[in-house]
């Protein structure tokens, strides 16, 4: 049985609750990622934000239901976070997110992302983080080994 | 051929620079190893996804500026290498408080840091000071390989080993790079300044290792060398794979010549796993002198 482990991307690019909006923007423009977990100061994972996060932290009144809201240019919307970049990760990050561990099975990786809609979790070990692991190493490891 | 058009045969691509030599070095040695730093827009895909193959961890601050390319240029009809070095990108102040956040909040996990390398062109060397004084601060043993004008500063705050990059320098503390008694002089030197272990080489191949228990000369078996390019930074490798293990001075040196020995087979100095140091073991020569 693989595990999370033999997977995941062992990348922690990660924010902290201080940290401004503004810097989340930029992490995810430098990265080019849809979402990193937010750590404390020892690394452990205290919540999640992602782009939908920084869209609605832009917009208030983004309804996601309404269809879909596409970001192009993240460097550009960096820029223009005038009324909410200074404010902090934590006012808009999703707290205690859904975590898996190093050692789990990746079969409960793939129940996480159809049932809750998740792209990315962030790996653990003693609730530290160690990685991530998401959609696209999940594609990965089906193409590459055609089995989980 | 000085003017003239040259054409490359044959091209490898690698992650390179003192700090990443290491850390894929000790994550094909099976240690658990973080590497953080300043990473550019071209290559930053390419070199983490490289780090990720050995198991290592990564968690660079993305920087504005490109990250350099160095040159390894083989040239096997009159058998010579050269090395050419770009300068790198500038690092803004605040994409170096960036990292001095994530350093710190890495600090919480580790348990040794080798801090290798030269500095950006317009980072002072008071940087690497304050990520030794921060590390000692967490009581973490901190491992510095840099040139001269960087180490003598930081010899302040006692580093636990200490080699300094000659390989474009012509002496180091006021003595000449050449001979063996200088080198014994050398290691001496930097010992007496603050640290537990001084590393140094004149050569790239044969070590002098100054301790407080003894100074110890680690020479390779006989071989044909075939890269010097990396075989410092397998020797800082080797010592912090056995210290990581709990293992004695003297086997953490014989561990370091025996990684150095295996950098030096091949062209591009990359060792693949621990089988490639641990049949060496016992062909490395490591002795202790006294002048």
């Amino acid at each position: 049985m693989k595990l999370v482990k033999d997977i995941m991307t062992r990348d922690i690019t990660s924010v902290t609750p201080d940290n401004t909006m503004r810097h989340f923007a930029r992490v995810l423009a430098n990265h080019r990622f849809h979402g990193v977990p937010v750590v404390d100061i020892e690394g452990k994972v205290v919540g999640f934000i992602s782009d939908k996060d920084l869209v609605k932290s832009e917009f208030p009144h983004y309804d996601r239901g309404n269809g879909y809201f596409l970001i192009r240019d993240f460097a550009g919307m960096a820029k223009r976070l005038s009324s909410v970049g200074n404010q902090k990760v934590e006012d808009f990050m999703t707290i205690n997110p859904v975590c898996v561990t190093e050692n789990d099975p990746i079969i409960d990786v793939v129940k996480i992302i159809l049932e809750q809609g998740f792209k990315v979790l962030p790996v653990t070990r003693d609730g530290i983080l160690v990685g991530v692991v998401g959609r696209a190493e999940v594609c990965n490891e089906l193409l590459d080994s055609g089995t989980l | 051929m000085p003017g003239h058009l040259n054409r490359v045969r044959d091209l490898e691509r690698h992650p390179g620079g003192k700090g990443i030599n290491i850390a894929m070095m000790l994550g094909a040695m099976g240690v658990e190893t973080l590497a953080t730093g300043f990473l550019g827009k071209a290559p930053s895909r390419f070199i983490q996804e490289r780090l990720h193959k050995r198991n290592i961890t990564t968690n660079f601050v993305h920087i504005g500026g490109v990250t350099r390319h160095n040159y390894f240029i083989v040239d096997p009809i009159n058998d010579n290498r050269t090395l050419i070095d770009e300068e790198g990108p500038i690092i803004t102040s605040e994409e170096l408080d960036i990292f001095i956040e994530t350093y710190k909040r890495l600090l919480h996990r580790s348990e040794i840091v080798i801090i290798a390398g030269s500095l950006p062109r317009n980072v002072q060397f008071k940087f690497y000071c304050k990520l030794l004084s921060m590390a000692n601060e967490k009581g973490i043993m901190t491992i510095l390989n840099t040139v001269e004008d960087n180490m003598l500063e930081c010899m302040k705050f006692h580093p636990y080993l200490i080699m300094p990059d000659l390989r474009s320098a012509d002496g180091i503390l006021g003595i000449p790079v050449e001979g063996a008694e200088n080198l014994y002089r050398a290691a001496c030197s930097i010992l007496k300044k603050g640290t537990n272990i001084a590393v140094v080489t004149f050569d790239g191949i044969n070590f002098l290792i100054s301790t407080p228990q003894g100074c110890f000369e680690a020479s390779p078996p006989e071989i044909e060398i075939q890269s010097r390019l990396k075989t410092g930074d397998g020797m800082i490798a080797g010592i912090v794979y056995e210290l990581s293990r709990g293992g004695s001075v003297r086997d953490a040196i014989k561990t370091g010549m025996a990684c150095a020995t295996a950098t030096a087979l091949n062209l591009n100095g990359n060792i693949y796993s621990l089988e490639d140091i641990s049949k060496h073991l016992d062909n490395v020569s490591v002795k202790e002198v006294i002048y």
